[in-house]
């Protein structure tokens, strides 16, 4: 396979570019146009505030030199000191961190949906081109391609909420002080509770959100799965394999299907971080906390340390989705020697 | 360009218009779109503004019966009115054409500087190389959202934040396939001979790199345009969703973010807006599609499995 | 011929492919038996439909093919008027050495994988020792290494990649091999060595069918020839006879050019449109009259050899 090598230099690229997201904040921070502290201190307003704004001078350093400021600067960040939230009045680390974790809850549930949904749909499409089958899936792909996730949510939730199901929130309230917080994704506390009756609650409500997420990432795969399998179904490896005459089913998945693994894998890469702005808005709109809802909540109180912080955590978590996509794509086409 | 070129270009697109149905279709769409979007510039029904306060000049001035806040979609209002009485049809016609120039405007300069990084990454000395790759990356990463949010922080809300936003992520997208582009074209043997020849690295950049790369790209950008218009419409959303008072600029998205917090009762206000939205989208859609179609030869025949 | 057992029949077989607003036939009403046990070999220019005629046997034609007529292989009817129906002799009864061998090869599959997949799919065979052992064989068969079975299709060049698609072959036991083209990417030593290997396998009593347009190797190999020109077969016979005393002009044309004996060589562009109902070698034929404008059947002069021109 591929030698140690490879994931060491991808790791590198990825540090590197960890640390360009950092100098990225500070510039962000500090070279933003009219007082950073202003910035800073959420842009107050009225007689509190000269205070903030000195506090926020304090709290930046201003006064220091560049580099000396571009040091400090990314040492607080891997301290863990990212400022406190103006708006929710506490550290921002553990906003962001409270925020990003629900949010990949509804990623993750949304790509598993997403993946196999799309993969099966987009071979089936393959196969059976020009039939009803393969039309009505190019047509219902581009639907979910070019319409707004966020207004097929609102029409979801208004027709669920026709229907008398009330599905708002990440889990009913009744139940919230009922698990332990341990890792702040409600699917993993409930279990780790034993509270079955929580967990199918939180999977209930989830369920809606991650269906309309999936729609993005799961129209694309099927329909570079439709191009792709067609081309590899006329590859001379596969008409041999036909030739010796094995299964329709070998031949489809392991045959053609596992010569397009590497590039379904470059393309969620790709999705995942597209689905996140789909995740936020739709998270808004089912009343979830998520990143979509902290965006919503800082930009009314120019939480600026708030909106940097989740700038600098979503890059990074990028960058390790995109990294790891880049060492499937690798590490499953023996071709490649690195 | 010469008459004849243009003479070219025009007989190339009429026959693309006849033979793809996608194409027409989504040329038809967008097409409807820019005709809204120029309505809603000369004459609206009502005038957007429609406080819901009678008066007599707003009886004179339009010789309509004033608006009254949430109205149903009805005779007088086909889309209804929103909670200033302003009324729906008006907003979303002024809407399209602010639509459609932040698209635009998103995807044309995202293009130009996506072109001009790649090419000066492809076919420069390994430093520039290494650094504008790095920058790609860097900004391909970063969430235009957040950073919008960022913007609107720091600049203030309004139309310049969020399309510098997205020009700084889309840029290096284009960035990184002309650099893709370029590097293989590089390669190439009629390259190698004009560099052997002596030519200077602007001519050929100009009068061979250039020529091949651009289509490409542009068919790209054509594509992308839907994305981008839903990118652009999700933010605003979001700034809608945020706003604590109604919002002037009748951009779409916003609109609709607005409007969800009277969603139960006064659907219309999200619901028609995001309609139109997601009609520009598709025809876009269709657009983009029908185009590199015509570039990829496509076996349209029909087959299932043989074997 | 009047021999009784077959290994492939075609009856007035037609196949062709569905183009924009026409079809372009790549075989026109071929009527050919081959028999069993035998070295077969269909001789052709590039158009001349022996590749399509191969597909046809292997079941490997496309789907956008289009079929008229009837092709029964081992007395199992797969082509019948426009049904298609090759489930039972797939990897059974044929199978195919492919012309490009490393292309031929799952590129993400290490060989013994492949091994395993083929076999069982043919003998059912679940366990891997005996699935082992019986890709060993054919591996050593080919004279290949045994850790070949150890690697990635990339890793091996054009000749091993060729040998091992025939142990593959050999391991499947089919009743026949057809071998499309199977030298024209290989060098001159590697000729050879195919050359033996194919012989081994007719030697086991299988047929083989090979699809050439080098009439030298052809001649080296096979009991058996069959020319085809444009989608008919103008000749076939025993392969002395019909070198020795060729009987249609094409075929003494094609012997001329392998003999690189190159008298009257004229450029011709050839038509596809005019040859459904002519007969295909009219236009350059300097015996053409009137009667050529009928197809010309394979006629027998003795009981293996045949031509189809009305002048014999």
């Amino acid at each position: 396979m591929f030698s140690l090598n490879y994931i060491i230099k991808r790791a590198a690229t990825a540090i590197a570019i960890v640390l360009g997201i950092l100098v990225l904040t500070y510039i962000l921070i500090y070279l933003s146009p009219g007082n950073p502290a202003y910035t800073w201190a959420g842009r107050p307003r009225g007689p509190k505030a000269e205070e903030a704004i000195k506090i926020a001078e304090e709290e930046l350093g201003l006064n220091k030199p560049l580099y000396l400021q571009l040091y400090t600067h990314i040492n607080r960040f891997f301290r863990g000191d990212w400022g406190t939230s103006l708006r929710f009045k506490q550290p921002v680390m553990q906003v962001v961190i409270r925020n990003l974790i629900a949010s990949l809850e509804l990623l993750t549930i949304a790509f598993t949906i997403a993946i196999p949904l799309g993969i099966f749909l987009g071979v089936t499409s393959a196969l059976y081109r020009g039939y009803l089958v393969d039309k009505v899936l190019y047509i219902a792909s581009s639907l979910f391609i070019s319409f707004p996730r966020f207004w097929i949510a609102i029409m979801l939730s208004v027709f669920l909420q026709t229907l008398g199901i009330n599905l708002f929130g990440r889990i009913a309230p009744s139940y919230t002080l009922m698990i332990e917080g341990v890792t702040g994704s409600h699917i993993i506390d409930s279990v780790i509770s034993g509270r079955i009756d929580i967990l199918i609650d939180v999977l209930i409500r989830i369920l809606p959100p991650a269906i309309v997420v999936a729609l993005y990432p799961m129209a694309l795969t099927i329909r570079v799965l439709r191009y792709s399998i067609s081309e590899k179904l006329h590859e001379e490896y596969v008409k041999q394999a036909i030739s010796f005459g094995l299964s329709r089913n070998k031949v489809v998945y392991r045959y053609a299907l596992k010569g397009v693994i590497p590039t379904i894998s470059q393309l969620h890469g790709i999705t995942f971080a597209y689905s996140i702005i789909d995740a936020a808005t739709v998270e808004n709109i089912f009343g979830r906390d998520g990143i979509g809802s902290a965006i919503v909540k800082a930009i009314p109180y120019s939480d600026y340390p708030l909106i940097i912080g989740l700038l600098a955590v979503v890059g990074i978590l990028f960058i390790l989705i995109n990294t790891i996509a880049d060492v499937i794509q690798a590490a499953s086409d023996p071709r490649v020697r690195i | 360009m010469s008459g004849s070129k243009v003479k070219i270009v025009l007989r190339g697109f009429l026959s693309l218009l006849k033979t793809s149905r996608k194409f027409s279709i989504g040329f038809t769409i967008v097409a409807i779109m820019v005709i809204l979007s120029i309505i809603g510039l000369v004459k609206t029904p009502y005038h957007l503004e429609g406080w819901g306060i009678v008066t007599e000049e707003a009886i004179k001035r339009q010789g309509l019966a004033p608006c009254l806040p949430f109205n149903c979609p009805s005779i007088n209002h086909i889309f209804g009115t929103d909670d200033m009485g302003r009324d729906l049809l008006s907003r979303i016609l002024v809407g399209a054409h602010l639509a459609l120039i932040q698209t635009v405007t998103v995807v044309i300069i995202s293009i130009t500087l996506g072109i001009l990084m790649g090419v000066a990454a492809g076919y420069s000395n390994t430093f520039i190389e290494k650094i504008s790759t790095y920058i790609v990356e860097l900004f391909i990463i970063i969430p235009s959202m957040v950073l919008a949010a960022a913007f609107i922080t720091i600049i203030g809300r309004g139309m310049q934040s969020v399309l510098m936003a997205l020009i700084l992520t889309w840029s290096p997208w284009y960035g990184r396939l002309t650099y893709i582009l370029v590097r293989q074209i590089r390669e190439l043997d009629f390259i190698k001979i004009c560099e052997a020849m002596g030519f200077s690295k602007t001519y050929i950049v100009f009068k061979h790199i250039l020529p091949n790369v651009a289509p490409i790209i542009f068919v790209e950008g054509i594509t992308d345009s839907s994305s981008v218009l839903i990118e652009i419409a999700s933010i605003n959303f979001l700034i809608g969703v945020a706003s604590l008072t109604s919002i002037d600029l009748p951009d779409w998205g916003m609109i609709v973010g607005y409007g969800i917090r009277y969603v139960r009762t006064f659907w219309w206000i999200s619901f028609f807006p995001g309609l139109f939205i997601a009609l520009t989208a598709f025809g876009l859609m269709l657009l983009g599609d029908g185009l590199s179609e015509t570039s990829s030869p496509w076996l349209k025949r029909r087959w299932r499995l043989w074997f | 011929m009047v021999l009784d057992s077959m290994a492939v029949r075609a009856r007035n077989l037609w196949v062709g492919y569905e183009e924009a607003n026409r079809i372009l036939w790549a075989l026109n009403g071929i009527n050919i038996d081959v028999p069993k046990g035998v070295a077969f070999c269909i001789v052709g220019e590039s158009g001349s439909g022996k590749s399509t005629f191969g597909n046809a046997i292997a079941g490997l034609l496309p789907p956008y093919a289009i079929t008229k007529g009837c092709l029964e292989v081992y007395n199992i009817n797969v082509i019948n008027g426009d049904r298609v129906n090759y489930s039972n002799i797939r990897g059974n009864i044929v199978v195919r050495i492919p012309q490009n061998p490393i292309a031929a090869l799952n590129p993400y599959l290490k060989i013994e994988s492949i091994f395993f997949d083929v076999l069982k799919q043919r003998f059912k065979i679940a366990s891997k020792d005996k699935a082992l052992e019986i890709a060993l064989k054919s591996i050593r068969a080919v004279g290949l290494p045994d850790d070949v079975l150890n690697r990635y299709p990339h890793q091996l060049s054009g000749g091993m990649s060729q040998r091992v698609a025939i142990a593959l072959t050999i391991a499947i036991n089919p009743e026949i091999v057809i071998a499309d083209e199977p030298t024209s990417n290989l060098d001159a030593y590697l000729k050879g060595a195919t050359l033996n290997l194919l012989k081994n396998i007719v030697s086991v009593g299988k047929t083989l069918i090979v699809i050439t347009h080098d009439i030298v190797f052809a001649s080296a190999l096979c009991s058996f020839i069959a020319v085809m020109f444009m989608g008919n077969i103008v000749e076939v016979g025993r392969t002395e006879e019909v070198l020795s005393n060729p009987l249609h002009l094409y075929t003494k044309e094609l012997i001329d050019a392998a003999n690189l004996n190159f008298r009257d060589f004229k450029y011709i562009n050839n038509k596809p449109e005019v040859t459904l109902e002519k007969c295909a070698y009219a236009y350059r034929c300097p015996h053409y009259s009137e009667k050529c404008n009928r197809k010309p059947d394979l006629r027998y002069i003795n009981k293996t050899h045949g031509v189809a021109c009305w002048n014999l």
